[in-house]
């Protein structure tokens, strides 16, 4: 707050620099890319190039690029909602009725610690090859760190505060409703960052395994049949995706942190 | 309203040992309608226990409290509490922060804002009513945990070491200020605190506790007029007043033998 309020030149000047900096690499990289294709250094069949994917986009997107991502979105979306609400609500009453949260903890504890792709062949199984068993590989991935950090969130309710809340007369429902849940919304975002990540993990892995469509889908096929340029567009889809949904993420903490005053 | 502790005793269980430890025992005062009473003794003496019990956060294990002539509800609309440390919500605005208390007793929300309004321009905040608590200074926030006590407008003021926590300087002005707002109020206060000066500055009455477990060992009248000021701590009632707490104080200390080393020489700050 102080430095960028005492030189707000300074500091802009600054900022303006690193994004000339980070274009410019941006550019010289695929400049180089490029370049080490077009010259025939590696063979483009190992690591295509720019052009090439831009190129393979455009097909693919006449194609069935849109199906593909609609089959993901879908999948990523049904199963991101479904942990965002069983992780939330397991997280609150565990995190609030400890002993009861303390009990089923070798269950959380225990599946929070297993690689959940080691479930996914089983889950096929359980639920075929269509969009359920993704559904059900993203849920799985997502849900235990956002209950995980809900949990923690709940219990990091400040003592001092509900001293002074119950000399007012509190309830258990307003220490709940005025203390603990306010104090772990930057937890549940944190776990809400990490859960997006596992989720994406899991769709991209779930349709490696099995699956008729879908982005993950479409990398397994193109690499296997060495069409990098298609492989790389479904990569790209996917650091894009990632990229969006975290920094969606982060400006929802901020606006929860606006009571935080801004650098020190 | 008067406030009459009759015989309290309070034990706690030690949570390793199952042992029970005394706290107060057979503590017994009165406190007149309106007084500003405090309380001073040794470290550890159970001072604050007292007001918790007094706030109902702690049930006593035997005796009773009175307000005007009935029982204490176990914790009721007619007390509030002022912390050591500021308590604050740091998600909340300081105008929301002073509604907080209301909030929980249940009251109009119409209502809560405007008393809120009110009290923090009694502490001296107006300006900051938009403010979030981190962008104030430890003072600044201690005056807003004392608005949001007395915006609920309580017949028991409970303040716990209120102050402890600030520099000198802004103690000493804390220390007037709350003797003027409280002037203004309807409230009977009860003042716990580790600084002999503070206890005289502030009170009508010095309540000097015992070692654990905490009884009473002497109530002392403060002569000087009202309003005080910064140059009665200079005057000879103040400074006889002050000896002869310390001397109550010392031998209290004495007693529980936990500075013994330091042989029979008087204490001093």
């Amino acid at each position: 707050m102080t430095t960028e309020s005492a030189q707000p030149s300074g500091n802009e000047r600054g900022s303006r620099r690193i994004w000339w900096w980070r274009t410019g690499l941006v550019v010289a990289f695929l400049a180089a890319w490029e370049a080490v294709a077009g010259l025939g250094w590696i063979r483009p069949i190992f690591i295509s190039s720019p052009s090439r994917i831009v190129q393979a986009a455009v097909w693919l997107a006449g194609k069935d690029l849109w199906h593909d991502l609609a089959v993901s979105g879908v999948e990523f979306l049904y199963g991101m909602l479904l942990a965002v609400v069983v992780g939330l609500l397991l997280g609150i009453v565990f995190g609030w009725y400890g002993s009861l949260g303390a009990a089923v903890d070798p269950f959380i504890a225990g599946l929070y610690a297993t690689p959940r792709v080691a479930l996914i062949p089983l889950i096929v199984l359980w639920f075929g090859i269509g969009i359920a068993s993704k559904v059900a590989v993203v849920f799985l991935g997502a849900v235990f760190p956002i209950l995980v950090s809900t949990m923690a969130g709940v219990r990091a309710v400040d003592n001092d505060l509900v001293t002074c809340a119950r000399s007012f007369g509190a309830t258990d429902r307003q220490v709940f409703r005025t203390l603990a849940l306010p104090s772990s919304v930057p937890f549940i975002i944190a776990g809400l960052q990490l859960g997006v990540g596992r989720g994406l993990v899991g769709v991209v892995v779930a349709e490696f395994i099995a699956a008729r469509a879908g982005i993950g889908h479409m990398i397994a096929v193109a690499a296997a049949t060495f069409q990098s340029d298609k492989t790389f567009v479904g990569i790209l889809i996917l650091a894009g995706t990632g990229v969006l949904l975290s920094s969606l993420l982060g400006r929802l903490q901020k606006r929860f942190d606006r009571w935080r005053p801004t650098q020190r | 309203m008067k406030l009459r502790v009759n015989d309290l005793a309070v034990s706690y269980s030690m949570r390793l040992t199952g042992e029970q430890l005394l706290a107060l025992q057979g503590l017994s005062f009165d406190i007149d309608e309106r007084a500003f009473v405090t309380f001073v003794g040794p470290s550890g003496c159970g001072k604050t226990t007292l007001l918790k019990v007094i706030a109902g956060l702690i049930a006593p294990s035997s005796g009773e409290i009175l307000l005007d002539g009935r029982p204490l509800r176990q914790l009721g609309h007619d007390r509030a509490m002022v912390f050591q440390s500021p308590s604050l919500l740091p998600w909340r605005t300081v105008s929301q922060n002073v509604s907080y208390g209301l909030e929980l007793q249940g009251a109009d929300r119409q209502l809560a804002r405007q008393r809120a309004l009110d009290h923090i321009r009694l502490v001296g905040l107006a300006g900051f009513e938009d403010s979030y608590p981190l962008e104030l200074s430890e003072g600044m926030r201690q005056r807003v945990n004392l608005a949001r006590a007395l915006a609920t407008e309580p017949a028991l003021l409970l303040l716990d070491e209120p102050f402890a926590a600030l520099d000198a300087q802004t103690r000493l002005f804390m220390q007037l200020e709350l003797q003027s707002i409280w002037a203004r109020t309807q409230s009977t206060a009860l003042f716990v605190t580790h600084q002999i000066t503070e206890a005289i500055l502030l009170g009508d009455r010095v309540v000097v506790l015992s070692g654990r477990p905490a009884r009473v060992k002497e109530v002392l009248t403060v002569p000087l007029p009202r309003p005080r000021s910064m140059e009665m701590k200079r005057s000879a009632e103040f400074n006889q007043l002050e000896e002869r707490i310390w001397d109550l104080v010392g031998e209290e200390v004495a007693a529980m033998g936990q500075f013994a080393h330091l042989a029979s020489g008087s204490a001093s700050s």
